[in-house]
């Protein structure tokens, strides 16, 4: 890193711990004033989508605060928003959910249009007005959501679960270069294609590296370059058989940004043989 | 949100255990990933040891010490490593739990290291290779004698089908010191997502156990029809006095895949549970009978 870029990564930095500090003095004002200024929420959440010939995706909620406060009769109003790939808005749906209910469909559905091969969406709750005295107490809530991505018809897989409690950005992000080194071990010799989504969860573009490493070495044995548009979900594809790797070793994933977007966890799906697939944050 | 004052680094070592449990029942190998972890004025050469702990049937059977490359930055072990020399069994699920061993020296450093996230990866494996798995926290172990706060489990993301099976998986320790008898017992409230009540019933986790539960045989044991999971289902979980780890286990019947993902404690959707102004109004709403 040069001079100037290590100047302007700083600069960045102090920006985002900026902007950080303000958004949580705004929740402590609500928490104190949620009359005046509505509930302290977080959101938008942000999570991967898949539609293709692999996954459909279903995104399912429940309203929490009735399985936490038994004896309230609160409805939760969720908005979920889809984007495609290059971060363009393509839907949106407002769906409430009463006392101790619950809602689990395709996300096509919940945003009522088509979506794209892949790409992010959001979900944000809202609490009933009149619920806001008997919540007050909770103080910072969040949101309970889960998505499904669901087995094509005759698919080989089960559906794969992956929660998520990241935030979606609607600004944009300054420079802020940082590095993700997945924990999770891949044995390379099972699969048959990696699939690795990298979501860009703020307006800015996004761009970086995926490297793959053997353990305990520092050289990556094999990079791709990535770069996505604001609110965009890039996927990089990857063949183990076609990079002349020692199989039978371990590896892992490590994901280098130009920006430190609120969600750093590429999402990784592996690709077996007999048709299964299987899924999870990296 | 960040607490009104900043955190303090803490001083002892605050013990975790990583909590995974066999599958046998779903044909399945489990492994693990932890990661290493260094004496920082080791040079680098220094790797706390690593022991794996097997319960069987409550009782603590075997364990495994593994000495980690300290130039290696996770340390993985598969059922069959933990296993070998133990005798087969066909009597449920043990349960795995893993700990760094570590001396008095490193309670400055270990303390602080503990207390961030630590997260192991919980590996899956079908006879012929294919794999999955999830990242989840290491989760605390608490003296003899604590008092366990009840678990609150809110679990809504099953998904019913000719070719599906879902299953809940728990995995508890109860600590140290703990009796080996004894359970935890968990009520249960099924909903459907209309909000109508299916059914209701107590579970009986065993301490120092694991303990898988497939959904559909059990609401079928209480009389709910299969027609009336189609909608969905909503497990509401209350309870016990043990550390927990819970996953949600949905299983292609016809191919043997498997999808897997840990449960959220109620910290992730009331962020200030931890403040007592909050946590105890919580708790006396949250498990109050219904």
């Amino acid at each position: 890193m040069t001079g100037a870029q290590d100047l302007r990564a700083r600069l960045g930095n102090a920006w985002i711990d900026a902007g950080r500090e303000l958004e949580r003095l705004a929740f402590r004002a609500q928490i104190a004033q949620p009359k005046l200024l509505g509930p302290a929420i977080r959101g938008p959440l942000v999570q991967l989508y898949r539609a293709d010939a692999d996954f459909t995706t279903e995104v399912g909620f429940v309203n929490y605060l009735t399985f936490y406060l038994l004896d309230a009769d609160i409805g939760i109003t969720v908005t979920v928003t889809a984007y495609n790939r290059d971060g363009r808005r393509i839907g949106r749906g407002c769906h409430r959910v009463g006392r101790k209910q619950a809602l689990q469909r395709p996300l096509a559905e919940l945003v009522d249009g088509p979506l794209d091969a892949h790409g992010l969406f959001t979900i944000e709750a809202a609490y009933d007005s009149k619920a806001i005295d008997a919540i007050a107490f909770l103080g910072q809530t969040a949101p309970q959501f889960m998505t499904l991505f669901v087995p094509t018809a005759g698919g080989a897989a089960a559906p794969q679960l992956l929660h998520s409690h990241k935030i979606f950005q609607r600004s944009a992000v300054p420079y802020s270069p940082c590095r993700w080194d997945s924990p999770v071990i891949e044995h390379l010799a099972s699969v048959e294609t990696y699939s690795m989504f990298v979501i860009n969860a703020c307006r800015s573009r996004l761009a970086g590296r995926v490297e793959l490493a053997g353990l305990g070495r520092p050289d990556a044995v094999w990079h791709a370059d990535y770069s996505v548009p604001g609110r965009g979900v890039g996927r990089i594809d990857i063949q183990p058989a076609a990079l002349g790797l020692p199989l039978d070793q371990p590896f892992r994933f490590a994901c280098d940004f130009d920006r430190r977007t609120p969600h750093r966890k590429p999402i990784l799906f592996r690709r077996f043989p007999d048709g299964s697939v299987t899924g999870n944050h990296s | 949100m960040r607490p009104i004052r900043k955190k303090t680094a803490p001083a002892g070592v605050f013990p975790k255990r990583f909590l995974i449990s066999t599958l046998r029942q779903l044909g399945q190998e489990v492994g693990l990933t932890v990661p290493t972890l260094v004496a920082p004025m080791s040079g680098g050469e220094r790797a706390l040891p690593l022991r794996i702990h097997v319960y069987r049937e409550r009782r603590a059977v075997h364990h495994l010490d593994i000495a980690p490359d300290p130039h290696r930055p996770c340390v993985e072990v598969w059922q069959r490593q933990w296993e070998a020399g133990l005798a087969p069994t066909n009597a449920g699920e043990d349960l795995i739990a893993v700990e760094y061993l570590h001396a008095a020296e490193d309670a400055p450093w270990l303390g602080p290291r503990m207390a961030e996230e630590v997260e192991g990866q919980f590996l899956v494996r079908a006879p012929d290779g294919r794999y999955g798995c999830v990242l989840t926290s290491f989760v605390p172990f608490r003296p003899a004698g604590y008092k366990f706060t009840p678990i609150i489990g809110l679990l809504h993301y099953y998904k019913f089908g000719p070719d599906l099976e879902n299953y809940t998986l728990f995995v508890n320790l109860k600590g140290a010191g703990a009796c080996d008898d004894g359970a935890n017992r968990l009520h249960v409230d099924y909903y459907g997502f209309g909000g109508e009540r299916l059914a209701t019933c107590e579970v009986d986790v065993p301490y120092n156990s694991s303990h898988l539960l497939c959904l559909e045989a059990l609401l079928a044991e209480h009389g709910v029809a299969p027609a009336a999971l189609a909608s969905g289902v909503i497990a509401h979980y209350r309870g016990g006095a043990s550390q927990f780890s819970a996953f949600t286990l949905i299983r292609n019947t016809r191919t043997g895949a498997l999808g897997l993902e840990h449960s959220l404690p109620p910290y992730y959707y009331v962020t200030g549970i931890s403040h007592p102004r909050i946590r105890v109004p919580f708790y006396a709403h949250a498990l109050a009978p219904t």
